[in-house]
């Protein structure tokens, strides 16, 4: 089984990501692709990450296997990815091999973990409201309210995104008009009372770290419901995050 | 004087320095509290033992150790005697400003220089050991700080020397020859059962660690809570969650603790209230609010509140005894009965002690909740108001 992926950075990225989720997950691997699906002790989070075999460089595998990781490890291996570095996977038999090809070829090898693998059920929810905006409009916004909030509300108004923000310390308010320039793309769907929810910042936070990983960000909520965030990367893969509202 | 924000002073507790002010002048009143009858030029007398590093002038520490002047000196550093007793504020603030400190300045860098006299072994030792000093000029009055126990008189000391036989625990003696991370030193100790307080003076005195440094007593406490946190949540992570919330109380020393479980990974947030006229806030009440995630890996929000680690180690050190994870909310009431800051150890055994007391309680739903905890807790704490995904995909 060989893998190879041109930009190692993604998975320095998204790795350390889900690192601030879970110590520990699995990765499955099959003749579609490479996917981790995994929820935070508390459930709260909903990771999923899915890069699929057509974005590979070369992508040689046969059936399916799943393992597990440990991320506290491979977030410090990850971290030795340097630019113009490819990534290649190998799994053996009870451990797994990152090597990084740039200036020379460097291997690490982990020991596989043994962690039952989830079995999470696909969510079926449908959104009111879609808005995409630029991963850097997005890490912004979570830096802007960050230091002020400890829960964030966004209000999907007809042609304006408002998002607020409360705590002890005081209020914060983001207004961003549909023609802004930063809202590359606004929907909602619902009529009469604009679609409301709210999350704790520290969710939203951990999602940012992943920003770097694409261009653009999407955001998905309804009235009271979990939030979507998806990061579409490279063809048809992404690594979404579904977070659970939190009550007012 | 200029006037200080009090809530600058509840999050500072003495020992941030927020103010900018060289020592905290609510502190400073209690100077004058007590100055013991130690005067002669050769002190001596048995330690519990008590040792202290300081922290001004590092890398040039001062390193004491408190000297008995009459009774058990084992009473005088032993919080869990403190709680059995049942001993009131100022019993504690009586057998700990008692004792006399004397203190001999010691490069961190060098800390085997403390075997000379003994003074290395006689600190860390299981029993009381008995000390001469010899010294320089009058001592100083008494002082006291947000995470220490109160400490009594100190004076320079030309000489100190431990002149009976320590009793040295053989696996904290073996340690100090080892080039092993101070991280894994604790984890192990601890492991094997060695109490935390024992730790804290081990590791203050260098004995762990790949490069052997002394670390002021005040650091030495957050830095173990924080690492046996860390050991205990890994632990935690692999045990089933409780089945239903819990609420458990425990008051002493003008601090009321009260603890809520919830079924759930070991995240602990803390909701601290120093009560208006209470020691660091005598205006108005202050609220502070901290909050660490279940990861082993996860950071607090205000990473430099001593006082949250303590409770965080307290309550999963309850959770680790019980083997059983939940998600713990825990709320600290300050009166102005607690006039005098103790030290943090009563703040980790109070918060341990409403944790099993919690535990041991029968479940409870949520009208029962609101009935025993405060609404204003409950609306605003994040673990709580949280849902799980699972309620929405299935």
């Amino acid at each position: 089984m060989e893998l190879t992926f041109l930009d190692a950075r993604v998975w320095k990225y998204v790795i350390s990501a889900i690192a601030k989720v879970v110590s520990e997950t699995t990765m499955k691997i099959n003749e579609e692709g490479v996917r981790i699906r995994t929820m935070d002790e508390a459930k709260v989070v909903l990771v999923d990450f899915f890069i699929p075999a057509s974005d590979f460089e070369t992508y040689e595998v046969e059936g399916e296997i799943e393992f597990g990781l440990n991320l506290d490890d491979l977030t410090k291996v990850m971290r030795r990815a340097q630019k113009d570095d490819t990534l290649s996977i190998e799994v053996g038999e009870s451990s797994y091999s990152i090597i990084y090809k740039g200036r020379g070829i460097r291997k690490f090898t982990l020991p596989q973990l043994d962690v039952a693998s989830e079995s999470i059920p696909e969510p079926e929810l449908e959104f009111d409201v879609k808005v995409e905006l630029t991963s850097d409009a997005y890490r912004e916004l979570v830096k802007d309210l960050e230091p002020i909030a400890d829960t964030v509300t966004f209000v999907a108004e007809p042609s304006t995104l408002r998002v607020e923000a409360t705590s002890d310390l005081g209020e914060a308010e983001v207004i961003i008009p549909q023609d802004s320039g930063v809202l590359l793309d606004y929907e909602v769907k619902s009529s009469g009372e604009p679609p409301k929810s709210s999350y704790g910042v520290e969710h939203l936070a951990y999602i940012s770290t992943a920003s770097q990983v694409a261009h653009k960000a999407s955001l998905e909520f309804s009235n009271e419901m979990p939030l979507k965030v998806t990061f579409s990367i490279g063809e048809g893969g992404w690594l979404a995050y579904l977070v659970a509202p939190r009550l007012l | 004087m200029k006037r200080i924000d009090p809530e600058l002073c509840a999050r500072c507790k003495g020992y941030k320095r927020l103010c900018g002010l060289p020592n905290c002048p609510i502190l400073q009143r209690f100077r004058a509290y007590k100055s013991a009858g130690w005067e002669e030029k050769e002190p001596e007398g048995p330690t519990p033992p008590s040792p202290i590093v300081g922290e001004r002038g590092y890398p040039k520490v001062p390193v004491s150790l408190g000297l008995s002047p009459y009774g058990d000196p084992k009473l005088r550093d032993d919080p869990y005697m403190w709680i059995k007793m049942n001993l009131k504020l100022e019993d504690i603030a009586r057998l700990r400003m008692e004792m006399l400190n004397p203190f001999k300045r010691f490069d961190a860098r060098r800390p085997w220089e403390l075997l000379k006299g003994e003074i290395l072994w006689g600190a860390i030792s299981e029993k009381p050991v008995d000390v001469e000093a010899e010294a320089l000029g009058k001592p100083k009055p008494p002082s006291l700080d947000g995470l220490l126990a109160p400490l009594g008189p100190s004076v320079k000391a030309e000489k100190v020397k431990v002149t009976s036989n320590p009793k040295v625990d053989p696996l904290i003696e073996r340690r100090a020859s080892e080039r092993i991370k101070a991280e894994e030193a604790l984890r192990e100790l601890f492991e094997w059962g060695r109490d935390p307080y024992l730790l804290i003076k081990a590791f203050s005195l260098g004995m762990f660690g790949r490069k052997k440094r002394l670390v002021p007593t005040r650091w030495a406490i957050t830095a173990v809570d924080q690492t046996l946190s860390k050991f205990l949540k890994e632990n935690i992570l692999k045990f089933s969650w409780i089945d239903g919330f819990k609420v458990g109380r425990y008051s002493h020393l003008g601090n009321t603790y009260t603890v809520i479980l919830k079924p759930g990974p070991p995240s602990v947030e803390m909701f601290e209230i120093w009560k208006r006229g209470s020691l660091w806030s005598s205006e108005k009440d202050v609220l502070i609010y901290n909050i660490e995630y279940s990861l082993p890996t996860s950071k607090a929000m205000d990473p430099s509140d001593g006082g949250f680690h303590a409770i965080k180690h307290g309550v999963l050190k309850a959770l680790y005894e019980k083997r059983v994870s939940a998600s713990v909310i825990v709320i600290r009431e300050i009166d102005e009965s607690y006039y005098m800051p103790l030290g943090v150890w009563q703040v980790r055994e109070g918060a341990r002690l409403a944790a099993l007391e919690a535990l041991s309680s029968p479940n409870l739903n949520e009208k029962e909740l609101g009935e025993v905890v405060n609404e204003k807790y409950l609306s605003s704490s994040r673990l709580l108001r949280t849902r799980g995904l699972s309620e929405y995909i299935k």
